[in-house]
């Protein structure tokens, strides 16, 4: 007996009291924020959903290596709830690491978005026209929008109408540093409805939109 | 007798606890958070290679093996993350080794390699992936304290190796990370990898 008052007050002394306990109670687990930046910290919240007479262990673990946390945390008692630091790793490509919270057979996971910070190179986001009807003979306006500005030298995107009544110039030249250019579009006068796409085509990006050309009344 | 015994088991038992710290404190799954450091500072002003090496991995003999480490020229080769396995029916030339990411997911892959804590440089690197585009990191060590850091995605090669320069290559580093990412399609799981590891000493 007196051995093991011994070891409890030399254990208080050295502040290691941490001793795992069987968790009686659920938890919660977050992240906040949950999507970094490579490199950066995100804090890890575990919370008692009920009231626990002794402090809980909880076992920790990241899906994949961009992404560390601490093997456990210890939950006290007395406030139920305990943050720790996830740090995350540089990385070139987008990563989701799934980061788990464990105990006494209850797993908690909540996904970890790190952002690669790295430029992303500009490609098609959309392509408009001003009307999705016009008469035949007039002239109509469309734009093509990037994902990002475009690079030294401009970028080049392939334009094409699927019926000769509408006419585009094959290839607009969209200007280093911007990201959108706006182009003019032809018709011809018909004499029954038409229906045709404009399409933009980049590298392996394609958009599309539909115009109808109609004839001018009276004609 | 026997309770002095215990007292005594008990001290050596309480001292031993608070030698470590109370618990463990390392990642989980994870590389340790920096390189390991070397008695005493090296000045790279006062070092230059002097002998290029190519870690080829070409005493892999077994195909398709796991693949945990492996020392070359004085050079070693160690897994951070990722399950690694030797290949050999392919390389630049082969063998080579690779890890694969399972489809729809992207995963990290990490080497380390170090020269037994000397100073060594890194000139180049073979990169290999099957399906897709290859994002990496390069970072390099001295005296504990980060040298470089390279970041860039190569284009997908549809299988074939891209030698990569590293444009720190005058800069003599202890310890050396490649990280890879690697971004399989939704469909299909995907072998990513290295070869040629060009260092010198």
């Amino acid at each position: 007996m007196r051995t093991r008052f011994a070891w409890l007050g030399l254990s208080l002394l050295l502040g290691c009291n941490d001793t795992p306990t069987s968790p009686s109670a659920h938890f919660e687990l977050a992240l906040s924020p949950s999507a970094v930046v490579a490199g950066a910290a995100s804090v890890g919240t575990v919370t008692l959903r009920g009231r626990a007479v002794q402090a809980i262990r909880i076992n920790l673990s990241s899906s994949d290596a961009v992404a560390s946390v601490p093997p456990s945390v210890l939950v006290p008692a007395a406030t139920g709830t305990v943050e720790f630091t996830v740090k995350t790793r540089l990385v070139a490509a987008d990563t989701v690491a799934r980061i788990s919270a464990q105990a006494d057979g209850t797993t908690q996971e909540v996904a970890l978005q790190v952002v690669a910070p790295i430029a992303r190179p500009a490609t098609l986001d959309r392509l408009a026209l001003d009307a999705v009807v016009v008469r035949g003979g007039q002239d109509l306006q469309g734009t093509v929008w990037l994902t990002a500005a475009a690079p030294a030298g401009g970028l080049a995107v392939k334009l094409r109408s699927s019926n000769a009544v509408a006419t585009v110039a094959a290839t607009l030249l969209i200007p280093a540093g911007a990201t959108s250019e706006a182009f003019t579009l032809g018709t011809r006068r018909v004499t029954l409805e038409t229906q045709l796409e404009i399409t933009a085509t980049y590298s392996d990006q394609i958009k599309t939109v539909p115009l109808r050309v109609i004839p001018i009344e009276g004609s | 007798m026997p309770r002095v015994r215990a007292v005594v088991l008990c001290i050596a038992i309480v001292l031993i606890t608070a030698s470590f710290g109370c618990g463990a404190s390392e990642s989980v799954g994870s590389p340790s958070a920096t390189p390991a450091s070397v008695e005493g500072r090296i000045d790279p002003s006062t070092i230059k290679p002097n002998t290029p090496y190519t870690i080829g991995f070409s005493s892999l003999r077994e195909n398709r093996a796991p693949f945990t480490g492996h020392a070359e020229s004085g050079f070693d080769v160690t897994v951070v993350a990722a399950d690694w396995m030797s290949l050999t029916t392919y390389g630049n030339p082969q063998p080579f080794i690779e890890f694969y990411g399972p489809a729809g997911v992207t995963t990290t892959g990490e080497l380390r390699i170090t020269a037994g804590g000397a100073p060594f440089w890194l000139d180049g690197i073979d990169f290999y992936s099957s399906t897709t585009r290859i994002p990496y990191v390069i970072e390099g060590f001295l005296n504990s304290e980060q040298m470089f850091s390279v970041i860039d995605v190569i284009g997908n090669t549809f299988g074939a190796f891209a030698r990569r320069s590293n444009p720190n290559a005058d800069v003599p580093v202890q310890e050396v990370r490649i990280r890879l990412s690697n971004p399989s399609a939704t469909c299909c799981s995907n072998p990513m990898g290295v070869d040629n590891i060009v260092v010198s000493r």
